[in-house]
């Protein structure tokens, strides 16, 4: 139950946070309807949550607690609402049903307000010193509000990944990185309002809503349409299993395998995900072999498979690296082949491990064990031992 | 001439935002995709809405019409080195710039901006964008129907369907410049970042979109490539629905539909030995059994696919007949016709498998392919579909299968007598 700790972190947040608002908000010279009304916002605003290219969801509460920055310019009365509204958040998520909560969430929401109230403490030191108009003042405001955020935000997931073995901190980090364009546009949005809004009244709904509203549309789109490629990818990779030329599973176990072991290794995530296609569809080439009743030469699986992916344009990355699964790591004399790059050679380890499993019944070990004895130029050494930490990890080899 | 006149004691509002403005339009023009008007259109007709509210009365139009100078030519036609499309580009949004500006122009105050001024300035820029897309589609029209002599083209059948997103695009853009009047230029990065983000995610979708399809297109026409009988089967049969569908009255994403449901009908023949497929003479009971299995593995293969979910009940439903026989997948019951689309996808491949040479036939004409679905047609086909797929064939003027063999034993003589498999 990795969820406990988490738990009991999140419960004494909570009392935290309810504890410090109301006495934060008694000693504030805002009334108390007005940091009521500011705290349900945030929390409301909580309610809505845009797919991120990362994996994860995005609420819109920071984007409110960035406006309230800019019209809250005493401290302990934002902090009070940040506290109220982090705690009724907290109550209301669990509560809408089309909210899913993921565990790390509640670490992320911390790390925002903080930060955010951060940047609002160190604005009033300076802000007293600058001598701007007050429009260039709120737009720097909002730039180092987003910018600090979006660092914060990056910096506890990787924290909390480190825990949950989400993969290494180069992997977390770059995925983190991926969801700038939410981030942006929900400050930038955020920002046009909070400016406008003392100028223009309410017509500033509308100008701060929509454009915000149109980039959620795209992304919820973006969300679906990811989802849906790597569906029909899967789908397509079922081919030679659903015609009996493949294992039942191969393709989908091989690329979780091959997964876990990228991350692990801090591979880019737009390499991941290639690698991730790359496994599901490395035994494709099978579909058209000519003899049926003869198992074909694993390279000639390879290369009608190449030539069958390399049809569509968007993956001849993928092409490529099925290609060349099949080569040995390296030459006799040389350390390492330099043209089989390491996703190819992730990929040849989990295929031929999870083949080893399924098609001879190995147990784990002895798979592994074949897979050691082949180090000397099929697999790389630094691979197969990562194979080992991740197949112990999911507690693969305990008990023997 | 008219350009003359609205420009007449205009000033010219060469300030930095012009040139922000106009860069950020260059930058949008060159970054979208062409997949889709309705997403190409949108980016480019705010910035132009916002941008004459930006230059204030007096300079609104000239503003809007010059800035998409800077859109004209793109990198693309630079490499390709294409000089008519800059030119038509940039007479095109030169005058629907014009006339977009020109509206705006009524709209705007004679002063300072005021509270009471925003909506009819956004209403005015909503109707501006309405002119500025349809100047925009007729004069693309013109320019095609001149430059290649192209006559099929409807282009207010699209306008109609581009008319809400020009009208939101129209309101925002509209609204945004007034936020700058009222507020000032800090405003400017934001509303710029906040049109190159919502841009590139919609960029993204469309080219997903696109990847998608050719994904599922490429792997079929590979696959089935390896087979000298289908090769370029699923293609024809996707091109026939395609046209039947549009004959029919299918538009957008009801059009897509057809299409990708004819991109995937076969996907379960991948699947099945391909001993069989190839087969030279009648299947046995066994066999036959196992090549109906075909439409039902394309529901066990992609029901993992949400997006593909109604495609893939159009393509299962193939193999039924109209008058409610034949095979099909799970959403087939004897007795009932199945839906149109799966109906329409059944003349296709009825066309298709008639007029291409198969392992123990070759190919057959098309007028008896015509006369052999119409034949059938009430049984086997419906026949309002099949009339559809006739008069849309007639209008390509595109003829397929051989010129002269009429009859089927014929066809199945000739093909043993030259031993094509």
């Amino acid at each position: 139950m990795p969820n406990r700790a988490t738990r009991s972190l999140h419960l004494a947040l909570w009392a935290g946070a309810v504890v410090g608002g109301v006495v934060l908000s008694l000693a504030a010279d805002r009334s108390w309807g007005n940091i009521a009304l500011w705290a349900t916002v945030l929390a409301l605003a909580d309610l809505v949550r845009v797919p991120s290219p990362s994996g994860g969801r995005i609420s819109l509460m920071a984007g409110v607690a960035l406006v309230a920055l800019v019209f809250v310019s005493e401290i302990t009365a934002l902090s009070a609402m940040f506290m109220l509204g982090f705690a009724g958040a907290s109550l209301l998520a669990p509560l809408w049903r089309r909210v899913r909560v993921a565990p790390g969430d509640y670490m992320r929401q911390v790390a925002a307000l903080a930060t955010l109230l951060l940047v609002a403490a160190g604005y009033q030191q300076v802000s007293e010193r600058l001598d701007w108009d007050t429009q260039w003042q709120h737009l720097a405001l909002v730039l180092a509000a987003g910018l600090a955020w979006f660092i914060a935000d990056a910096s506890v997931r990787m924290i909390t990944a480190m825990g949950v073995g989400g993969g290494a901190l180069r992997f977390v980090w770059l995925l983190a990185l991926e969801d700038w364009p939410i981030m942006v546009s929900l400050f930038a949005s955020a920002g046009l309002f909070a400016l406008s809004q003392p100028i223009i009244g309410w017509w500033a709904v509308p100008v701060g809503v929509v454009p915000y509203a149109i980039s959620h549309v795209s992304f919820s789109l973006l969300a679906g349409s990811r989802r849906t490629y790597a569906q029909t990818i899967r789908a397509l990779s079922r081919l030679p299993e659903v015609a009996a030329l493949s294992p039942e599973g191969h393709a989908a176990a091989t690329s979780d395998l091959a997964i876990a072991m990228a991350r692990g290794l801090g591979l880019h995530p737009d390499d991941v995900v290639e690698l991730e296609y790359a496994a599901l569809l490395h035994d494709i080439g099978r579909i058209v072999a000519e003899d049926l009743e003869e198992e074909p030469g694993a390279n000639d699986v390879a290369r009608w498979g190449a030539e069958i992916i390399r049809q569509a344009p968007s993956l001849v990355g993928v092409a490529d690296q099925v290609e060349i699964h099949n080569s040995p790591y390296r030459r006799p004399g040389e350390q390492h082949d330099p043209t089989v790059p390491i996703n190819a050679r992730i990929l040849r380890v989990a295929a031929s491990y999870d083949r080893l499993r399924k098609t001879h019944d190995m147990l784990p070990l002895e798979a592994l064990e074949v897979l050691y004895r082949g180090t000397a130029y099929d697999y790389d050494p630094a691979v197969v031992r990562r194979l080992r930490e991740v197949l112990s990890a999911e507690g693969e080899l305990s008990g023997l | 001439m008219l350009v003359g006149f609205l420009f007449w004691k205009t000033t010219f509002p060469f300030r930095w935002e012009w040139l922000a403005l106009g860069l950020a339009f260059g930058l949008f023009q060159a970054l979208s995709v062409e997949v889709n008007d309705r997403l190409r259109a949108s980016p480019t007709v705010m910035i132009t809405l916002t941008a004459a509210v930006i230059f204030g009365k007096g300079s609104a139009a000239l503003g809007a019409a010059t800035i998409a100078a800077f859109g004209a030519i793109t990198p693309r036609d630079l490499r390709e080195r294409r000089w008519f499309q800059p030119i038509a580009n940039l007479g095109q949004f030169v005058l629907s710039g014009a006339l977009a500006g020109a509206v705006i122009e009524l709209a705007l105050p004679d002063g300072p901006f005021e509270v009471g001024d925003i909506g009819r300035v956004a209403l005015g820029s909503a109707v501006g964008a309405v002119l500025y897309g349809a100047a925009n589609l007729g004069l693309v029209t013109l320019a095609v129907r001149t430059v290649f002599r192209r006559r099929n083209l409807r282009p207010w059948a699209r306008m109609r369907s581009l008319v809400p997103s020009l009208l939101l695009m129209g309101l925002l853009g509209g609204l945004l410049g007034a936020a700058y009047q009222m507020v000032g230029p800090a405003t400017l990065p934001l509303i710029l970042t906040v049109f190159l983000v919502g841009h590139l995610g919609f960029r993204s979708v469309a080219q997903l979109r696109e990847a998608h399809e050719s994904t599922l297109q490429g792997f079929i026409k590979a696959l089935e490539a390896k087979d000298l009988y289908t090769r370029g089967h699923t293609e024809r049969v996707a091109y026939f629905s395609q046209l039947t569908a549009e004959e029919m009255g299918f538009r957008g994403d009801a059009l897509d539909r057809v299409r990708i449901a004819a991109l995937i009908h076969d996907i379960g023949k991948l699947a099945v030995p391909r001993r069989l497929i190839r087969k030279k003479g009648p299947l046995s009971e066994s066999e036959y059994r196992m090549m109906q299995e075909h439409a039902r593995l394309v529901e066990e293969i992609l029901h993992e696919v949400e997006f593909l979910a109604p495609m893939v009940e159009i393509a299962s439903g193939h193999h039924s007949r109209f008058d409610g026989g034949g095979y099909g997948g799970s959403g087939h019951t004897q007795g009932e016709p199945p839906g149109l689309e799966s109906r329409i996808l059944a003349v296709a491949d009825a066309f298709d498998a008639m007029t291409s040479t198969r392992s123990y036939r070759l190919a057959l004409s098309q007028d008896y392919a015509i006369a052999e679905l119409r034949r059938s047609a009430g049984s086997q086909l419906d026949p309002d579909v099949v009339e559809a797929f006739v008069r849309a064939l007639a209008a390509t003027g595109e003829q397929y299968g051989s010129p002269s063999l009429a009859d089927e034993k014929e066809a199945r003589r000739r093909a043993e007598e030259v031993g094509v498999a």
